[in-house]
């Protein structure tokens, strides 16, 4: 299966989790194959830097790598809404590296998003910004 | 003559002097009043109006034929609202909330499997007393674009008939205010005599310039601040002040009460203004 993860940085699988969907810097597509990273590439957002409506070209740049999972800090309104019509599960990601989220995934230790938003509903909490 | 009443910043008495103007000339002149502030609209509420709805305000969202669609994804690479998703082999999705009814899928597609459909993101209100009419617009709340609505207010009114047209816009200097803006004759910019009103009145004041728009200042709650303030803005802008509407009790009262405003002030204004036609 493939998971996209958003990142502050372009270190791979080593890169800081960004904690925002649509406006992450990168994303870094993960394969997984019996419960082990096989292999993982960077892609640029190109949404960043968007005037609007970041989240929806984010979603869609995810949803062609044919992700099934996206782990993100929060994932905004228009986002979550793309991913519900895909059938892509957003996942809340904890503060760490690239690798460190998709082990936690894999060991079932990370939740569902289920509330849109720009912090997840958490507020200021957690936020980049 | 179209004179609209703005100001940019919130509260400062756009909607009071708006229909404390059109109150007074309504006494013996036909004047027609529309409340541009689409997505607040207030004016029906100062001058006690039932207002009926003449109309709904719509837009154009695309409706895809999914039996013609071939995926190739041309719509979403012309959207430039981001509003038409794509993802390879998958049909496109719309997220109707981004669009803004440009046709440009539409007309991209190359086996014609879009089609014209409708979303409606207002209305249109009427209100009639006496020799008042007012026209209004309300964006459904959650649209984003509360300028369609402005200018689908616009095209509704006919100006023909009136001695005094009025349109009382929205706070600030987006997109929608600039809309309700086009085509006036005569800004009068609303202010107060405090920092945040002089930071304010600059903003409206250029964006009057930039449309070339004549504007005179109306000090609304003067005697409350320094209008030092704003005698340096209007001087900067080479405009000067047309009224001071000063800050009282009874103005106050009235406000409170939900009813126009009366007051010498007012009628001076009026006075100025029918000089002007």
């Amino acid at each position: 299966m493939r998971i996209a993860v958003s990142a502050a940085e372009d270190k791979g699988l080593d890169s800081q989790l960004s904690l925002a969907f649509g406006r992450a810097p990168y994303f870094v597509i993960v394969e997984i194959e019996d419960k082990k990273i096989k292999s993982s590439k960077t892609i640029q957002n190109t949404a960043a830097q968007q005037f609007g409506g970041a989240g929806i070209t984010a979603a869609q740049l995810v949803a062609n790598e044919r992700v099934s999972v996206v782990i993100s800090g929060a994932v905004g309104p228009r986002a979550f809404q793309v991913f519900q019509q895909l059938g892509i599960k957003p996942v809340r990601g904890i503060p760490g590296t690239v690798k460190q989220n998709v082990e936690a995934y894999i060991e079932g230790k990370l939740q569902e998003i289920t509330v849109p938003g720009p912090f997840g509903g958490r507020g200021r909490f957690g936020g980049n910004f | 003559m179209l004179f609209a009443v703005t100001g940019g910043k919130g509260g400062v008495g756009k909607s009071t002097v708006a229909t404390a103007l059109a109150f007074h000339l309504a006494k013996r002149s036909k004047v027609l009043l529309l409340d541009l502030d689409a997505e607040c609209p207030n004016d029906h509420l100062i001058l006690g109006m039932e207002m009926k709805k003449i109309g709904e305000v719509e837009t154009m969202i695309p409706e895809f034929d999914y039996g013609a669609c071939q995926k190739c994804g041309r719509c979403s690479r012309v959207c430039r609202e981001h509003a038409i998703l794509f993802v390879k082999g998958k049909y496109p999705i719309l997220i109707p909330e981004q669009c803004i009814g440009c046709k440009a899928c539409e007309l991209a597609c190359p086996v014609n499997a879009i089609t014209e459909g409708t979303r409606t993101i207002g209305e249109i209100l009427l209100g009639r007393k006496g020799n008042l009419t007012l026209l209004a617009g309300r964006v459904k709340p959650g649209v984003e674009e509360s300028s369609m609505v402005v200018n689908a207010v616009k095209r509704r009114a006919d100006f023909e008939g009136y001695d005094y047209v009025f349109i009382d816009t929205a706070a600030g200097t987006h997109c929608s205010v600039i809309s309700a803006l086009l085509g006036c004759d005569v800004a009068l910019a609303v202010t107060e005599p405090t920092p945040l009103g002089s930071h304010d009145l600059e903003l409206i004041l250029k964006l009057t310039r930039k449309l070339g728009i004549k504007s005179y200042v109306v000090i609304n709650k003067a005697g409350v601040g320094d209008e030092r303030l704003i005698e340096r803005v209007v001087k900067r802008y080479r405009t000067s002040v047309i009224a001071r509407i000063p800050y009282s009790r009874e103005i106050e009262k009235r406000y409170v009460e939900g009813k126009p405003v009366i007051h010498e002030a007012i009628e001076n204004l009026t006075m100025r203004l029918q000089s002007m036609r």
